[in-house]
């Protein structure tokens, strides 16, 4: 079987962003795209053991949940195939961050804390957001168009 | 210390590996998150040689933590102040401060910990 999957260096091919892509699907039948995807898997597991109580970071962060770490997991795997792999970090309130860069200030960060609530922020040159969106079975476009205006635009 | 000025530097230590990028040479937003008390931790390295800045993470940070100091950031106060967050210098233990007054929004805390993130220097111990 065979996947077709958006190039990064084609951003006028539009990969579409939906359920039936998400990259558990693909990570499924392709060892190449599924290899960053058991990275950020594994990521998270490391961070899971050096997180997960009170202080892990020597100013009293928050220990990071289960229902995090669990919402975490399903953040990656609703990624889009065309969007590289963040960096998982662990922030101090007990959320659980993806970070992408590009360069000197082009960033896009989200963050979940187990309650379906993306915290999300961004610099992209000059100009900044920020804000959060609910989400359920898809990522908020919101996020979506902000990873698109940082790898394509 | 009574109050820092803009033209000071900062420093936040750093214990988690998670918290910089090696091979970019740079401190990650996380680093100057706020700890869930609303403040960042930091201390003033203003006229003090490398030695005595990491003598200061180790004697009053890490051995009081338990945890290995891995590295810090330095950063200009100016920075930290212009993002209308306020510096408080308690001295306890000496030159350290907390920054204060970050907004309530966990998403604009991040995108102002991100913009000190890009004006800090990563040191590795």
């Amino acid at each position: 079987m065979s996947v077709a999957v958006q190039c990064v260096e084609c951003p006028s091919f539009y990969f579409p962003f939906n359920k039936e892509f998400s990259k558990r699907e693909i990570w499924k039948t392709t060892a190449t795209i599924g290899r960053p995807f058991e990275e950020a898997r594994q990521s998270l597991k490391v961070l899971s053991r050096e997180c997960s109580e009170a202080n892990w970071d020597g100013y009293n962060a928050l220990p990071i949940t289960e229902n995090t770490f669990e919402e975490a997991r399903k953040i990656i795997e609703l990624l889009p195939t065309s969007i590289p792999m963040p960096e998982i970090l662990a922030e101090p309130c007990g959320e659980i961050g993806f970070e992408w860069r590009k360069g000197k200030r082009l960033i896009f960060v989200i963050s979940v804390e187990g309650k379906y609530r993306i915290n999300y922020a961004g610099i992209f040159g000059s100009n900044k957001i920020h804000g959060s969106e609910y989400f359920g079975e898809m990522l908020p476009s919101v996020v979506i168009e902000n990873l698109r205006r940082l790898f394509y635009r | 210390m009574d109050q820092i000025k803009p033209e000071e530097y900062l420093t936040r230590y750093i214990f988690h590996k998670n918290h910089f990028s090696a091979t970019q040479k740079r401190p990650k937003y996380v680093v100057f998150l706020p700890s869930p008390r609303g403040e960042t931790s930091v201390f003033c390295i203003s006229d003090l040689s490398d030695n005595e800045i990491w003598n200061i993470g180790d004697r009053e940070v890490a051995q009081k933590r338990g945890l290995p100091l891995l590295g810090r950031a330095d950063i200009l106060a100016f920075h930290v102040l212009n993002k209308n967050l306020k510096l408080i210098p308690d001295n306890c233990p000496p030159r350290h401060a907390n920054i204060i007054n970050w907004p309530a929004e966990k998403s604009e805390q991040k995108l102002i910990a991100m913009e000190l993130a890009e004006n800090s220097q990563l040191c590795l111990k």
